[in-house]
């Protein structure tokens, strides 16, 4: 090695390959194993994970396995979520209802605080929040409360043309195709991006999708049925 | 000093209201470094500063005014020709009561006997003390300690008989002896004039040539009952203690509701903190006295124009400490328009409960191990709904209907619900639009449905009939909805509700 890169290297100014580390500490896996291969073994723990997408596309079965391993003597958060919470679904899931809280916060402001306060109670394990836009400040300061409280942030945004570089410990893209859900990392730490994976909606909504009748329900249209 | 003796000590306070001057002005200039302009509100406590009573006599002197040669007692016309920059401040004898008051109930923790007196005067009951305490000196000190953290001048004298020690510690002896002989040695010194005698009384003593009460004393009691009549007698029964005292003795107050006046309007609700941590400080020591939890204060902001805005404080979880409830009411001052300058802070405990031991795991699940709380979920309920309101926070609840939009409701967060009996179903989608949104055709033309029907039945047993059939679709966007169509009016699609 020449002086010139040894010296580089003393003043760490130079990054290598073989120094790369696991990318996440605590992985929690998806159970979904395509995605958990994507991800390296799952979601990142402690972190603020980013889900872009414009809705109702299975965004919450995404994250539903990690929801339910959280356990449920301590609370999760719902900060402005587009419609009312279907308490049926939340008893599905195992979920106590007086464990769950719900908060609208029409100052994106308050609704910041709101996560972040949570984050680092201690008394919370998953906070789920619907926000338009977020700055890098606003970031680090989540990041740091979701780890002192040993907390989740799943940050949930409309999918945007123009993209911000935050530093995400994982951010993903969603965008529903005709047989299943486009999944595209965007930015995930210590990892390549722009890897895709797609699962099929049969494995995703199990409980109304049977897979070998998937393909016939495809071709029906919608008022057939009722006559 | 035998044991039977009963001991009493009076502290008389010459100078309450001043004091409390001097205090809120130390507190409120170390919390908020107060600009210039407002300084031109404040009274110059520096400078000659004098309480006036109501016929015009000056009552209360700072060090300031006793340099410039004014004296106690002296008429307004008097001192204004000798310092003409005096600062009066009228006397407030309400107020002056209510802190005589506090300073009990602050005592209260270490005497159990304790009554008001007129005059700014507390008189209390040694003698079943001592044993408690290991000694006279002992108990002393810690009366001490309380009185100089309060900050107060005082004086003080000990005596067998309330009416002595009042004598004594108004005559500035501030001595704390039990030794009765010394005590009797300094009453018998006392000028008459002092001694209050009733007027007529004193005056006809003086004119046979008595001059201290000793003298007094010296003639045999019956001779002077027979000249000088009833007010005689018990002046004198008073002074030797044959006749037990009346005293009210003060009980702890059940109520807390206190005042504060502020040195100057408040404009900006940052700048009621620093009052506000005192009022918190006077709940916090209520509160521990009686091993208790505050769960709802009151706040009233008092304004100019004889306005006023009220603020409700809640706690779910219960708190004592002076910091907690900062806490709370930082984040709704936060929130607060004042709409006049504030002038005066009352606070009223509204709710309070006994303090339970708070219990934690110590060997949490397998998540919850190690993980450090800074606040219990409670707490944290506080604090959110301090800043968002109160009905911002919800929880989730389930009613007993087949409709969703009936079945899924709010309820008062944290709460924990009556459980439902009945298997779930098992295709409900994460959200629901309340009400159900009628779709266009072109909407509905371009639908993909997935599964379905699934028949609700409902509201057959009142008037209200429902009949839907539920399907889950897709739309042009890819979005996947749960849809129904009323069976009434079979062509029209309904969106009930988001899967995600």
């Amino acid at each position: 090695m020449n002086a010139l890169l040894q010296q580089l290297q003393n003043r760490q100014l130079i990054w290598q390959a073989s120094q790369t580390e696991a990318p996440y500490e605590h992985c929690q896996s998806t159970g979904f194993s395509a995605l958990d291969k994507l991800l390296g073994g799952g979601w990142p723990q402690h972190n603020v994970i980013e889900l872009q997408s414009h809705g109702a596309c299975a965004e919450l079965q995404l994250i539903q396995k990690a929801l339910a391993g959280s356990g449920s003597e301590l609370l999760q958060i719902w900060i402005n979520p587009p419609a009312n919470l279907c308490a049926e679904y939340l008893l599905q899931q195992k979920r106590p209802l007086h464990q769950v809280l719900q908060l609208n916060a029409p100052r994106s402001a308050d609704a910041l605080w709101a996560a972040e306060l949570c984050l680092k109670s201690g008394s919370c394990m998953d906070v789920l929040l619907w926000q338009n836009n977020l700055n890098l400040t606003q970031l680090k300061r989540l990041q740091l409360a979701a780890a002192q409280g040993q907390s989740q942030l799943y940050f949930f945004r409309p999918a945007i043309a123009e993209q911000q570089l935050l530093p995400w410990a994982l951010s993903l893209q969603l965008t529903p195709a005709t047989t299943g859900l486009q999944i595209r990392i965007l930015k995930r730490k210590g990892g390549w991006q722009q890897q895709e994976v797609l699962l099929p909606w049969a494995e995703l909504y199990p409980h109304f999708i049977k897979p070998e009748l998937g393909q016939e329900r495809y071709s029906r249209p919608p008022l057939s049925r009722v006559s | 000093m035998s044991a039977q003796m009963e001991f009493w000590l009076y502290l008389y306070f010459p100078q309450l209201q001043l004091d409390k001057l001097v205090v809120l002005h130390s507190n409120s200039s170390t919390t908020t470094a107060s600009s210039d302009k407002d300084k031109s509100h404040h009274l110059d406590l520096t400078a000659p500063l004098a309480i006036v009573g109501a016929d015009h006599q000056l009552l209360q002197l700072n060090s300031a005014a006793r340099q410039a040669g004014l004296a106690l007692g002296m008429g307004l016309a008097s001192a204004a020709s000798l310092c003409h920059q005096l600062q009066l401040v009228p006397h407030n004898v309400g107020q002056e009561q209510q802190q005589l008051q506090q300073l009990a109930q602050l005592l209260y923790q270490y005497c159990g006997d304790i009554a008001l007196q007129a005059n700014s005067g507390l008189v209390l009951k040694l003698s079943p003390m001592l044993a408690l305490y290991g000694g006279a000196m002992q108990f002393w000190q810690q009366i001490q300690q309380v009185l100089q953290q309060a900050g107060y001048q005082y004086h003080f004298a000990t005596a067998q008989q309330p009416l002595v020690a009042r004598l004594l510690a108004q005559q500035h002896w501030d001595q704390f002896l039990l030794q009765s002989d010394k005590i009797q040695q300094q009453l018998k010194a006392l000028p008459l004039q002092h001694a209050q005698l009733p007027n007529k009384l004193q005056e006809q003593l003086q004119r046979l040539g008595l001059a201290q009460l000793g003298d007094v004393l010296k003639i045999p009691q019956a001779e002077l009952v027979r000249r000088f009549g009833v007010e005689m007698l018990q002046y004198l029964q008073q002074l030797t203690g044959t006749k037990p005292a009346l005293l009210q003795f003060i009980q702890p107050a059940e109520h807390f509701e206190q005042q504060l006046e502020l040195l100057y309007e408040m404009e900006r609700s940052d700048q009621l903190l620093g009052p506000l941590q005192h009022l918190f400080g006077l709940l916090q020591l209520y509160l521990q006295q009686r091993d208790q939890l505050a769960y709802q204060l009151e706040l009233c902001l008092l304004q100019r124009q004889e306005q006023q805005q009220q603020l409700q404080l809640h706690s779910a979880q219960g708190e004592y400490q002076s910091k907690d409830w900062l806490k709370i009411s930082e984040l709704q001052l936060e929130r607060l328009k004042l709409k006049k300058p504030v002038i005066q802070l009352k606070l009223i405990l509204r709710r309070a409960g006994p303090r339970y031991a708070q219990y934690k795991t110590l060997f949490a699940g397998h998540l919850g191990a190690g993980k450090a709380q800074l606040y219990s979920a409670l707490q944290l309920l506080s604090l959110l709904q301090a800043r968002l309101g109160k009905d911002q926070v919800t929880s989730p609840c389930l009613h007993n209907d087949l409709l969703p939009e009936q079945a899924s409701r709010y309820a008062a967060a944290l709460e924990p619900q009556a459980a439902i009996a009945g298997t779930l179903v098992a295709v409900r989608p994460a959200f629901l639009v309340d009400p159900p949104l009628a779709l266009d055709t072109e909407q509905q033309h371009q639908l993909q449905l997935h599964y379905g029907p699934e028949r609700l039945s409902s509201g057959w047993w009142l008037q209200q009939s429902q009949h839907r059939d539920y399907y889950v679709g897709q739309n042009a966007q890819g979005q996947w909805l749960w849809l129904f169509r009323d069976l009434q009016q079979p062509e029209q699609l309904y969106l009930q509700g988001y899967f995600s």
